[in-house]
């Protein structure tokens, strides 16, 4: 079988430690993939003379593994290769100025006919944050947006998690391997994620998730995307670096504001003041991304609530922010055991919700 | 000429009798001990030879045999060489037989004379009623502590010239008060005010709230807030509203606190319950019992009172599982070449922590922790541990109008501990000719019998079940502590309220620290 020059791209792409500032500097040299894995060894000594561990790992690669090989080792991880030269490769993502040279990816690529919005923010939130990013999560799944993320932690993950339980697509751009699922415990969603939409990364299979990468993989996210949404962020963190891309990348970012005492409002806040776009709520999202017409699925409002005096005292009393039991008391003046019982009658109601053990905050 | 004098000493939390029997016969001038001997009770002739000669006493040179029967046993402590010098001195035919015979007697000796305090007394007094005799005597400074046990007559012994006189030695001193000083027997003490007060403890309702059903129902209780809450005031305070210490009760104490040497010199009877706060370095044989020759650990010292953990993360895992055993048997079992020995540990456990490392956790404005940090610091305790604690109480930070004295005084300990103890009635009531004493002490089948519920609970509870996630196991600590509450408000039956609050207080499940 003759190889074509995407398969040598491929198997360049697969190698262990292959940045595209690595494969860049490669082909800058050699020209073409297929030039670089055949060139003798001794053509790379001007990297091994400076120094480069990565070369030395390449041409070990090189040697055990054939580029004829490499399709089936793909597959075998159960993983799909799709280079900027390919017909399906994002065209949003081929204007951004470091574009990959390829993708690796579980489930699809995202799709180029209809929007794509980043939803992204901090690991480490509020619970005001988390029901907002279901919120943003849930308006634009229901337009039809494919909601673009990073499957982290935090606001990343409950974003994801929330399009794809509304119906939704939702990509993950990963800074590991696309066969490694990070951070663990988020198995579940990196499954549903492979069949609702898809599993993304341009680091070779098997990558760990180094510090170092996720930088690297905020710009394919906001690549991605057309515009990217901001929940929480806190001042230099990740979200912001992902931002700044979207801003070089000439995308449009909005970002939701918050409290000035906030740290986790913080980023968002100085996105706001340099000019990004306020989140004045969740609902006016499709609107400010230019979507024309209402929302695909179109609920009717909510059934209206039937409370009791006693109800209604305690759900006045209760916030967006989390209130705990004991304030409660003080400020309706009921005892813990009358209190937990309308709070229980209020979350059968759906009307509150408890968000960390004896916190409650509206739903 | 042989003598026999009656003593006993502590084994583990029990006593044994000892029989010490001395005889001067002619041979070489020795003095010689036999029967199982440490290297305390071999000492001993010293003591004693030297102790002698302040009566004037100068040993014959004759071959002096002292045996300690039975020799079977390995006899330990201190107490030996006030019977040694006693059996020394009917030998030598200062004191008649016939004065002693029904007399125990134990005391350490100085070189001059004096008797020096031992640990245990009240055990062994208690040791020499049960064996019949007719009178014990005790070294003076241990004199309160052993007139605690009734009908049998407690002396205290000052010095040995004094003790030698009162059984009709004609001392050369001759001028020493010949009347060993007689016990009071039993004087019932005044209830004295606690401590700690709740009435010092500012805001925390729920926390307060949490400790009152505790209490009340014997729960074990875990207090989790971030520092500076009042966390360990509330357990410091804790003693002071359980129900008053009985007699009985107060004398397994003393008895378990004068064995491990901790009662303070002259105290009498215990009479508050204990509080044992042991720090998170604690041995598993500190906690639980141990030593070469085994000595009660913490979980006895804390035994009809509370334990309390302060930090609990901070405790080894080895160190809590021990804690388990203890926690279902309410006695604990500690093995060692020298035997094996049970020690009562019938405890409240009271433990507090603060819900992650930095404390601060669910605020996540605060919290500086990763949620993998978070996890870290909880893996550190037991699940098994976690799941013994049936009520759970968050504390808050306390606002400045609480700490300040502008809000009226709190409610004080006094008017806490007659509610607990009328709960605590209406479960002796309830629980009349059953193996169970307190609404903790229930399993999973008497949950059944004793705290049914009517149909609005049931509803409140088949609703509450799934959204909440629970166990079948949480749901019978729910069940438990709602009976408590119940027994609080003097309800027969438990209302929908006290279900409601026996929720708030279930112990924090995946959720609490899945992250808000």
């Amino acid at each position: 079988m003759d190889l074509e020059e995407r398969d040598f791209l491929q198997y360049l792409c697969m190698a262990p430690d292959m940045y595209r500032n690595h494969l860049q500097g490669l082909l800058a040299v050699f020209g073409t993939a297929k030039a670089v894995c055949e060139a003798p060894e001794s053509e790379f000594d001007m990297w091994i003379k400076t120094g480069n561990r990565w070369i030395l790992r390449f041409l070990e690669y090189r040697r055990r593994q054939a580029p004829a090989e490499a399709p089936e080792r793909l597959s075998r991880l159960g993983l799909l290769f799709c280079a900027a030269s390919d017909p399906g490769f994002p065209e949003r993502l081929l204007r951004i100025p470091d574009c990959p040279y390829g993708l690796f990816y579980k489930g699809r690529l995202p799709d180029a006919t209809r929007p794509c919005a980043a939803v992204i923010g901090a690991r480490r939130c509020s619970s005001y944050g988390r029901a907002q990013a279901r919120r943003a999560a849930r308006v634009l799944a229901g337009c039809g947006v494919q909601i673009i993320s990073g499957m982290a932690a935090g606001i990343d993950g409950i974003a994801q998690e929330e399009a794809v339980s509304q119906g939704g697509t939702s990509f993950a751009v990963l800074g590991s391997g696309a066969d490694v699922c990070y951070p663990e415990d988020h198995r579940a969603l990196y499954q549903d994620l492979q069949r609702e939409g898809g599993v993304i990364s341009e680091l070779a299979p098997g990558t760990p998730p180094l510090a170092a990468h996720f930088p690297l993989r905020n710009r394919i996210i906001s690549g991605l995307s057309d515009a990217v949404i901001v929940i929480e962020a806190r001042e230099k963190s990740g979200t912001l670096i992902t931002a700044d891309y979207a801003l070089d990348q000439g995308r449009d970012v909005l970002a939701m504001p918050g409290r000035v005492t906030d740290p986790v409002s913080a980023g968002c806040n100085r996105l706001i003041a340099q000019g990004a776009g306020a989140i004045l709520s969740m609902d006016d999202l499709p609107a400010m991304l230019g979507l024309s017409g209402a929302p695909l699925k179109k609920k009717g409002a909510p059934p209206a609530l039937v409370l009791s005096e006693d109800e209604k005292k305690v759900f006045s009393s209760l916030d967006v922010m989390p209130t705990g039991l004991e304030e409660l008391a003080a400020k309706t003046g009921l005892g813990f055991g009358r209190l937990g019982e309308i709070l229980l009658g209020l979350q059968l109601k759906g009307a509150v919700e408890e968000i960390s053990k004896n916190m409650y905050v509206i739903s | 000429m042989f003598s026999s004098v009656k003593t006993a000493f502590i084994q583990g939390i029990t006593s044994r009798s000892v029989d010490v029997q001395a005889d001067v016969s002619t041979g070489l001038p020795m003095f010689t001990m036999v029967g199982d001997l440490s290297s305390s009770v071999r000492e001993a002739h010293d003591r004693v030879r030297t102790a002698l000669r302040s009566l004037g006493v100068t040993l014959p040179a004759s071959r002096i045999t002292v045996n300690l029967a039975p020799v079977d046993l390995h006899k330990e402590g201190s107490g030996f060489d006030l019977p040694i010098a006693i059996a020394v001195l009917i030998a030598l035919g200062y004191i008649s037989q016939e004065a002693v015979d029904g007399v125990l007697f134990v005391g350490e000796l100085s070189l001059n004379g004096r008797v020096n305090a031992v640990r245990g007394v009240i055990e062994l007094v208690d040791h020499a009623r049960r064996a019949g005799c007719r009178a014990c005597v005790v070294p003076l400074a241990n004199l309160e502590e052993g007139s605690v046990i009734r009908g049998i007559e407690v002396l205290g012994a000052a010095d040995l010239a004094q003790t030698a006189a009162y059984f009709g030695m004609e001392t050369a001193a001759g001028a020493c008060s010949p009347a060993l000083t007689a016990g009071s027997a039993g004087r019932p003490e005044g209830e004295r005010s606690p401590k700690y007060d709740f009435a010092s403890v500012r805001g925390q309702k729920l926390m307060r709230r949490a400790a009152e059903a505790a209490a009340a129902g014997m729960h074990n209780l875990l207090l989790i807030g971030p520092p500076g809450t009042g966390k360990s005031m509330t357990a410091r305070c804790l003693p002071g509203i359980l129900p008053s210490i009985s007699f009985e009760e107060a004398l397994e104490v003393t008895k378990i606190h004068s064995i491990a040497g901790l009662l303070p010199e002259g105290a009498g009877l215990i009479r508050e319950r204990p509080f044992r706060a042991p720090h998170h370095t604690v041995t598993q044989a500190g906690l639980i019992g141990g030593g070469r020759i085994p000595m009660p650990g913490e979980v006895s010292l804390a035994h009809r009172g509370i334990l309390f953990l302060d930090e609990l993360p901070e405790f080894p895992a080895q160190v809590l599982e021990t804690l388990r055993q203890p926690m279902e048997d309410g006695t604990v079992i500690v093995t060692r070449n020298t035997g094996t020995f049970e020690f009562p540990a019938d405890f409240m456990l009271c433990a507090s922590m603060n819900p992650c490392k930095c404390g601060y956790y669910p605020d996540m404005t605060r919290c500086t922790c990763s949620k993998r940090d978070v996890k870290r610091y909880l893996d550190h305790i037991s699940r098994p541990l976690l799941d013994r604690m049936d009520i759970v109480a968050e504390a808050r930070e306390v606002k400045y109008e609480e700490v300040s004295t502008l809000s009226g005084p709190e409610e004080s300990s006094r008017v806490i501990r007659e509610r607990v103890t009328a709960a605590r009635k209406l479960q002796e009531k309830r629980y009349a000719g059953t193996p169970f004493r307190f609404n903790a002490d229930l399993t999973m089948d008497a949950v059944r019998t004793y705290c049914e519920l009517d149909a609005p609970c049931r509803r409140l509870m088949e609703g509450t079940y799934e959204m909440l996630g629970l166990t079948a196991r949480a749901y019978g600590r729910i069940l438990k502590v709602a009976r408590t509450l119940a027994d609080l408000a003097g309800e027969e039956h438990i209302r929908r309220e006290d279900l409601a609050e026996a929720i708030s207080f279930r112990s924090p499940d995946r959720k609490y620290w899945q992250g808000p």
